[in-house]
């Protein structure tokens, strides 16, 4: 059965401590847990920052008309850069756990709260041209799309995530 | 002798022919096929159901759009020399190619198209396929491009498929004031005949810096992001800004995102879904359909049949001219929105909205009607649309935007962001949704309407 979209925001949210910053890094996460078996129900597109739901970002309204997870902004000091803080509502009540039921799932969300938002992006990416576009060479396809993005190790480091999550392209190379 | 084409946002667009390499070049463009191709499909889809007089192309547009990126190039050698950099001839040839081709992989209903090849599992976006097309070796695009400078067509399909820019160059074809934009926004307000959304276009264009910002999606952990340098405004140009976003926003809320042309792209979506079915499925596609035999949906969306020869056949006007043909189809499902959409006998809308502005009260109506409707949901009678939303900072579609399309203002000298500076754009922030229902029987939709009311 699925849930409702609703409860997969607040659940993300609740594991990640009751507190979890970027929409990026929200939708890559979601992204990240449908591969390693949490079921959503999302379904997902390319777009610019990889793999993105419709979906998610619906159920993101539905979580705060609900009472459940309230959405605020920050700005970046350096240049006013504003970003998402999602914080779980004290209403919303302790959470329960359905679909992030599996303890291990929750342990990954903890973990990927703290992992910068681009290093998650191209992680989800790599995983998404490997597994769906079925890119031969997706590290070539990868850099073509993303640029010096993918530069200063942090290809490497989304490619050492995707290891320890045990998801290919990582996993398979290993 | 140059060559001259007019344009109801721009007045007079002049080819030099003669002298100027690129204007001759760009002029032999758009006498290929895959560049003719964009006078067949509109540059708003279906909003001519809606604004009777959008019916503006694709091909106007990019004419257009070549003739701002030449604006847009002028202003980067301008501000070039103020910052005592030397501007780069070659990269602008590039940009301004890029600018015109930009369009050539739409589908027919642009957006629409894409989203049915989502759901059937294709990858590839309207952006590979316009780099696809001018790479394609069997294409008219390529041979004209090669002439002009060897390597000169995959230096151009690759400035498109970037998606975060390496320079300055960059900026024409993506940035918060690039080309498209700048056109897209002027256009559409004129001829949609909408009064609302004007821009201060020389204002701005006079204002535009070039300036490094920060790369990265801020996340919150302050780590020292990459720079690119882009455009930027002074800050004299800060309310020329602040309209400029709200005249964006305004066209999402009125024109794109409007209740009649989201249902009649749900349509549309729904009778190509079903064309889709029944050309790679089993059965006679041709009974089915209720087209020819050969016709290009049918290679299309036959096996095996996604290649650039067949994308490229694929228009509006050849779907609107089948919707005859179609209505006389065996499957009830395309002879009925064939008809439907032919006859302009639209699906009966109920935007959520009309319970009023409170999100719970909204999102507790959309389970009711979910619930209620299920079966006439899971079979088509009824269709939700809830995935449209727009902020001012979020693309089309939803995901939010990149650093180098938010716009950015010279604040004592460094890039800030604008929602810093505007409390008019800060109050903009939130992501707004809209929610509607389209339902096949109008009696459905008033017993919707009913029923979803508190009691």
């Amino acid at each position: 059965m699925t849930v409702e979209p609703e409860r997969v925001v607040d659940e993300i949210v609740a594991a990640a401590g009751g507190r979890l910053v970027s929409r990026i890094r929200l939708q890559k996460l979601a992204y990240l847990l449908d591969q390693l078996g949490a079921r959503s129900g999302f379904r997902y597109a390319y777009h610019h920052y990889g793999p993105y739901s419709r979906d998610l970002d619906a159920a993101v309204f539905d979580a705060e008309a609900f009472g459940l997870v309230e959405e605020r902004y920050e700005h970046r000091k350096l240049d006013g850069a504003r970003y998402s803080i999602f914080e779980r509502k004290a209403e919303a009540g302790p959470p329960a756990f359905s679909y992030l039921g599996d303890p291990r799932l929750r342990d990954v969300v903890k973990r990927l709260a703290a992992v910068n938002a681009t290093v998650l992006e191209l992680a989800a990416t790599a995983h998404w041209l490997a597994a769906n576009e079925k890119a031969q060479d997706w590290r070539t396809e990868i850099i073509r799309r993303k640029g010096s993005k993918a530069s200063e190790g942090r290809l490497a480091e989304a490619m050492q995530l995707l290891a320890e999550l045990g998801l290919p392209p990582a996993a398979a190379q290993g | 002798m140059s060559k001259r084409l007019r344009d109801p946002v721009h007045g007079l667009i002049v080819f030099d022919v003669e002298n100027d390499p690129v204007d001759r070049l760009a002029w032999r463009l758009l006498d290929t096929p895959e560049f003719q191709r964009l006078r067949r499909i509109h540059q708003l889809g279906v909003s001519e159901f809606t604004f009777p007089s959008a019916v503006h192309t694709r091909f106007a547009h990019s004419v257009g759009v070549f003739h701002t990126a030449r604006t847009l190039v002028r202003v980067i050698a301008r501000e070039m020399r103020r910052n005592d950099e030397a501007p780069d001839a070659r990269k602008a040839e590039v940009a301004l190619i890029a600018a015109l081709l930009h369009d050539l992989g739409h589908g027919p209903f642009s957006h629409t198209f894409e989203h049915v090849q989502e759901a059937r599992g294709a990858r590839k976006r309207h952006e590979q396929w316009t780099a696809e097309i001018i790479r394609n070796p069997a294409g008219r695009i390529r041979p004209l491009l090669e002439a002009f400078r060897a390597g000169f067509a995959e230096e151009v399909a690759a400035l498109l498929e970037r998606e975060d820019p390496e320079d300055i160059y960059h900026a024409v074809v993506s940035s918060s004031f690039d080309a498209d934009r700048l056109d897209y926004l002027r256009r559409d307000k004129l001829m949609t005949g909408t009064g609302a959304g004007g821009i201060d276009f020389d204002w701005l264009v006079e204002n535009i810096r070039v300036a490094p910002i920060a790369l990265d999606a801020p996340d919150g952990d302050e780590a020292t992001p990459r720079t690119v340098p882009t455009f930027c405004l002074d800050r004299k140009a800060l309310p020329a800004a602040e309209q400029f976003l709200l005249a964006r926003y305004t066209l999402h809320e009125q024109v794109y995102f409007h209740k009649t042309t989201r249902c009649v792209e749900a349509m549309i979506g729904r009778l190509l879904a079903a064309v889709a079915d029944a050309a790679s499925g089993a059965g006679n596609a041709v009974e089915r359909t209720g087209l020819p035999a050969g016709h290009p949906l049918l290679r299309f969306f036959g096996k095996g049949g996604e290649t650039v020869e067949n994308y490229l056949a694929l228009d509006d006007a050849l779907i609107f001219g089948s919707l005859d043909a179609m209505a006389k189809a065996a499957d009830p499902v395309i002879a009925e929105m064939a008809a439907r959409l032919r006859d302009r006998n639209l699906y009966k809308t109920l935007d959520l909205a009309e319970f009023g502005a409170d999100k719970g009260r909204q999102a507790s109506r959309q389970r009711w009607i979910e619930k209620e409707f299920a079966d006439k949901i899971a079979n088509g009678r009824v269709i939700r649309d809830d995935k449209a939303a727009i902020g001012i900072y979020a693309e089309i579609g939803g995901d939010e935007d990149r650093m180098h399309k938010r716009l950015h203002i010279l604040d004592g000298g460094t890039p800030t962001e604008i929602s810093r500076l505007s409390d008019l754009i800060r109050a903009l922030e939130p992501k707004k949704p809209f929610r509607r229902f389209y339902f096949a029987d109008k009696a459905d939709r008033d017993a919707a309407r009913q029923g979803g009311r508190p009691r």
